[in-house]
């Protein structure tokens, strides 16, 4: 190296090196870069959150329209059912019903129609047992086991109503939440 | 229908079931039912829980009780008569078919404990 360029590099770093421009040039592309980076992490997450959200939307109108189909079903018994076929009925429903709502009984707006719907079918369980042919018993009426049940269908059909309705309105406002996003 | 009329033949069948003139037999655990040679009566307990809403939020639970009444012509099996208290017009009727029931059960139960009572003293 000869003097003229020793001496200038001694100059050179004599000066702080906070004076030269070229360092806040970097420094000015760092931040920049820093600043893009924290925004996609921002949009990452809110994307993800998003996309969560709008599987959930579609799970609960999947939900939802077997939810109506059971409805359905709860509104068209039959008057002269009978206490096998009754049974049988109330047992499908009941674990159709269960496995749909399980799901959402830890949301806050939901969870207290999904109690509402267990405890209704546990009271038409029992109120199914109140009508279970004594063995070696005259037969009961036709309809008595659709008088003993009919009530509690109604009470389940009613709750099943009200979920879908909170179910519809959440599914209207997860789309506009993640617009917001 | 004729309420009047109609409560005062049932308090009479209440009172035939405590005599031991009508013999009733129990169907399934809230069904009784009587056969004559040209007649069969059932009469049915229903227990309901209703969900009220209650001003300010919230559902409060209610159990009610309805009878189910009904009058077989027999043999055709034509029904002839039902009376069920959840319509509002059979209401009035509640309290009478309650007795009647209570009367039917009381008097079942009775034959039970006859019955074991016999069985024991044979013994």
């Amino acid at each position: 190296m000869t003097d003229p360029q020793v001496l200038q590099l001694q100059q050179i770093l004599q000066v702080p090196f906070w004076h030269h421009v070229d360092f806040w040039i970097s420094t000015g592309i760092g931040i920049i870069g820093l600043g893009f980076t924290i925004w996609a992490v921002f949009a990452a997450t809110g994307a993800k959150r998003a996309a969560v959200e709008a599987g959930r939307t579609v799970k609960i109108q999947t939900v939802a329209i077997e939810l109506m189909e059971i409805s359905q079903k709860l509104d068209s018994l039959d008057l002269e059912i009978m206490f096998p076929d009754a049974r049988d009925f109330l047992n499908g429903v009941s674990s159709k019903l269960r496995r749909l709502i399980a799901p959402f009984q830890n949301y806050q707006d939901l969870g207290p129609a999904v109690a509402n719907i267990r405890e209704s079918l546990s009271n038409a369980k029992t109120s199914l047992n109140a009508a279970r042919p004594q063995p070696g018993a005259p037969p009961a009426p036709v309809g008595s086991v659709y008088n003993a049940i009919e009530a509690d269908l109604a009470t389940i059909s009613g709750f099943v109503a009200d979920l879908l309705g909170l179910m519809e309105t959440r599914a209207v406002n997860i789309p506009q939440e993640a617009q917001q996003e | 229908m004729n309420t009047a009329e109609l409560t005062a033949y049932i308090d009479q069948l209440r009172a035939d079931t405590k005599t031991g003139k009508l013999k009733w037999k129990k169907s399934n655990p809230t069904t009784f039912i009587f056969k004559s040679a040209g007649a069969q009566l059932s009469i049915q307990k229903i227990q309901q829980t209703r969900h009220v809403a209650v001003v300010g939020g919230g559902i409060r639970r209610e159990t009610v009780e309805n009878y189910v009444f009904q009058a077989f012509e027999l043999p055709s099996g034509t029904l002839k008569l039902t009376i069920n208290t959840t319509d509002k017009d059979a209401a009035a009727v509640t309290n009478p078919l309650k007795n009647l029931y209570e009367a039917i059960t009381g008097t079942l139960d009775q034959e039970g404990l006859d019955f074991l009572k016999h069985v024991i003293e044979g013994a």
